[in-house]
């Protein structure tokens, strides 16, 4: 579904990611684990299309087509969805504003008709209701004035009314509170199918416990550096990311 | 004496050869005064520094005339004017609709039929402004009197229609909002054509105490137009003034709201919003003056310009000596969507008091691209994700209008002028 190969991306004169390496297949979830500043969030970007940098080299394939032109939201309506790690605040547009007009670009990207009004709020509503969110948060402005929780929630929602083949969710639990976090990962596990593919970035164990990953990689200084099953998150979680660091030093 | 101006004085004579007010001495030399300030200093321009990015001396060369006759004005496209509102209509400067009778809780006159009444109201000419041209040709305009304790439960709409080519037109309004009174006026300027002329507006308000005055004003003038407007409002005890502005079109505009907060309780707020593109040019100049203790001011000025336009607000809040307690808050954002256009935005504060609460805020920047590019990763196009949030920057003010009919209005023109097509977007 992606086949991420030999990236390269800089940004300005400062290389960022150096190499990168990923094969994701329907129905798979991988989680990006990795110190600050490693360049997941940076991956996540570029897969969803960002502009602001340069890819100096390799390919991104998203379903068998190179899709380094596509604009971000044609690769949206394609079936990528990226939940920011920093969801952004837009005051003056409400959220359910954009969740209906974005359904929509989706829907006739796909040759569908509008969705009915009715429709619409019904599936929202229900939504709303899985994720434990106040139903008022629609009728706000997009992430102005929510709270940390409510804007990772926020961005489960969208995830969930536009049912992307892949999501790449950027440390969607940091911040939650431990009931939060239940409720934030029934979110993602009720959309987990053998169609769709996840690629979760997170610093802690925690949200792994919620949703178990096929597989596990180490981004550091812009490459992954080591990639294993969930035994590699639990590893990470008992000894941090130095003792990769010591061995991969010490086999090279 | 400015060579430039003459030719508005040449049509002065004419003017005031046709009026018969040698019974009105007061008059004539107030017109007198006018007509010195023109001869000297001509209309407003840049070496004034009000007036610094706004020059009104371009205008000495056109010949724009009074207007003599006016056809029969086709009114059926005029929007609101099926609404349940008292509707003033003026057509090319000249009073053509005004309600009749009333009743007596409040009326509403032609200005030139009440002069004496408002003798005193009319302020003397002091600084170079547009009251100098304005004065001169004085003579169309309504006084509209609220008297006390009434609240009008219809809005009161005033509309400037303006069909002629080459003209001019010198208006002055008087709002008298009597003691508990409240009202809301509506000031709907707009053209039939794309004809070049020379309007100015003068609406002076008095505000007793307690009362409550709200005022729209909706700008749509032709693109080749130049319009001038001044609001002077003078606040007692109490009394409260609203002012929401929508600049849409207009070749150039300026307006000036002065507000004199001159009781305790007093406060006013002030909200516009300019939308500008091709060589537009807007300049807002308002000026609140805390006069006593207790008084509040709150402002709000949004702008967005497009192509090679240019935007201007300058927001002067003024606290006199001893007048403590005092709340003003003023803000300015702008968004500027090209590169060629640009906006001149600046506060300024002149406090001679300690007890004071004062806040401003001046923004000028391009749309957000953290914004965009969020939007754009839900599937929303680059162009639709720019026009919500340009829509979503307006729609604070356009949010201010609590009178559902008018707020739908202003905001389809609102959002038809600010959608940004293929080509516009790019
Ligand atoms: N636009 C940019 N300009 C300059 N440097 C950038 C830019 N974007 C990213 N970087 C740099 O690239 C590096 C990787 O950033 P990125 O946000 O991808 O890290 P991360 O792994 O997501 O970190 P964290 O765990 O803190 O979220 C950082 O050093 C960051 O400062
Ligand atoms: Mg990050």
């Amino acid at each position: 579904m992606l086949e991420i190969k030999d990236l390269h991306v800089k940004v300005g004169e400062k290389p960022i990611l150096k190499g990168i390496n990923i094969q994701v297949q329907p129905g798979e979830i991988h989680a990006i684990m990795g110190p600050n500043g490693s360049g997941k969030s940076t991956l996540g970007n570029i897969i969803s299309g960002r502009g602001g940098y340069e890819i100096t080299d390799g390919t991104i394939y998203f379903e068998g087509k190179d899709i380094h032109e596509d604009l971000p939201e044609q690769r949206a309506r394609n079936g990528i969805f990226l939940a920011f790690q920093y969801p952004v605040e837009i005051p003056g547009v409400t959220n359910i504003y954009m969740l209906k007009a974005a359904l929509n670009a989706k829907r006739r990207a796909q040759g569908l008709d509008e969705i009915d009004a009715m429709d619409f709020i019904t599936l929202v509503k229900d939504k709303l209701k899985a994720l434990k969110m106040d139903e008022s948060l629609l009728y706000r402005d997009i992430n102005s004035g929510f709270s940390g929780g409510e804007k990772k929630r926020n961005e489960i929602l969208q995830m969930a009314i536009l049912e992307p083949k892949l999501a790449i969710l950027d440390e969607t639990d940091s911040g939650l509170d431990i009931d939060a976090l239940r409720t934030v990962s029934d979110g993602i596990n009720a959309l987990r199918s053998p169609k769709r593919a996840m690629i979760l970035v997170t610093h802690y164990q925690r949200l792994l416990d919620y949703i178990k990953p096929d597989f596990v990689h180490v981004l550091s200084k812009g490459k992954i550096i080591k990639s294993g099953d969930h035994s590699l998150a639990l590893e990470l979680e008992k000894s941090g990311y130095e003792w990769i660091n010591d061995e991969t030093t010490q086999s090279s | 004496m400015i060579e430039l101006a003459s030719s508005y004085i040449d049509h002065y004579k004419s003017f005031s050869n046709e009026r018969e007010e040698t019974k009105l001495p007061w008059l004539n030399n107030l017109r007198q005064d006018a007509l010195l300030q023109l001869q000297k200093v001509g209309l407003p321009n840049s070496h004034l520094e009000d007036w610094k990015y706004t020059d009104l001396s371009i205008l000495h060369n056109h010949e724009f005339s009074l207007p003599c006759h006016t056809e029969e004005p086709d009114l059926s496209n005029i929007e609101l004017l099926n609404e349940d509102f008292y509707h003033i209509v003026f057509v090319n400067g000249k009073l053509h609709h005004i309600p009749d009778e009333i009743n007596s809780s409040f009326t509403i006159k032609p200005l030139n039929q009440c002069y004496s009444s408002i003798k005193n109201l009319i302020s003397p000419i002091t600084q170079p402004s547009i009251r100098a041209i304005n004065t001169l040709f004085m003579d169309q305009g309504v006084v509209i009197d609220i008297k006390e304790g009434t609240i009008l439960e219809k809005p009161i709409h005033l509309v400037y229609l303006t069909t002629e080519n080459q003209i001019m037109s010198h208006l002055r309004n008087v709002i008298l909002s009597g003691k508990n009174s409240q009202c809301q006026i509506i000031e709907n300027h707009i053209a039939q054509n794309n004809h070049a002329y020379f309007s100015t507006v003068i609406t002076d308000i008095h505000s007793a105490e307690n009362s409550l005055t709200a005022l729209f004003k909706v700008t749509r003038e032709s693109e080749n137009s130049y319009h001038v407007s001044q609001n002077n409002v003078i606040q007692a005890a109490n009394s409260q003034f609203d002012y929401h502005s929508f600049d849409l079109s207009g070749k150039l505009i300026r307006h000036d709201i002065n507000s004199e907060l001159n009781g305790a309780g007093a406060n006013c707020n002030l909200y516009g919003l300019f939308a500008l593109d091709g060589k537009q040019h807007v300049d807002t100049h308002s000026r609140v003056a805390h006069n006593h203790s207790h008084t509040y001011s709150n402002e709000i000025f949004k702008g967005i310009a497009d192509g090679r336009s240019k935007g201007i607000f300058n927001g002067k809040v003024i606290v006199k000596q001893d007048a403590q307690q005092i709340n003003a808050a003023q803000q300015s954002k702008n968004i500027l969507l090209s590169n060629r256009a640009e906006i001149d935005t600046k506060p300024e504060l002149e406090i001679y008091a300690d007890d004071v609460k004062c806040s401003h805020g001046a923004t000028v920047g391009n749309l957000n691209e953290d914004s965009l590019f969020y939007l754009q990763s839900r599937g929303v196009d680059l162009t639709a994700a720019k026009n919500m949030l340009i829509h979503g920057f307006a729609k604070e003010i356009v949010n201010t209008i609590d009178l559902e009919i008018l707020r739908k209005n202003i905001n389809a023109h609102v959002v038809e002028k600010l959608n940004l097509t293929g080509r516009r977007a790019s």
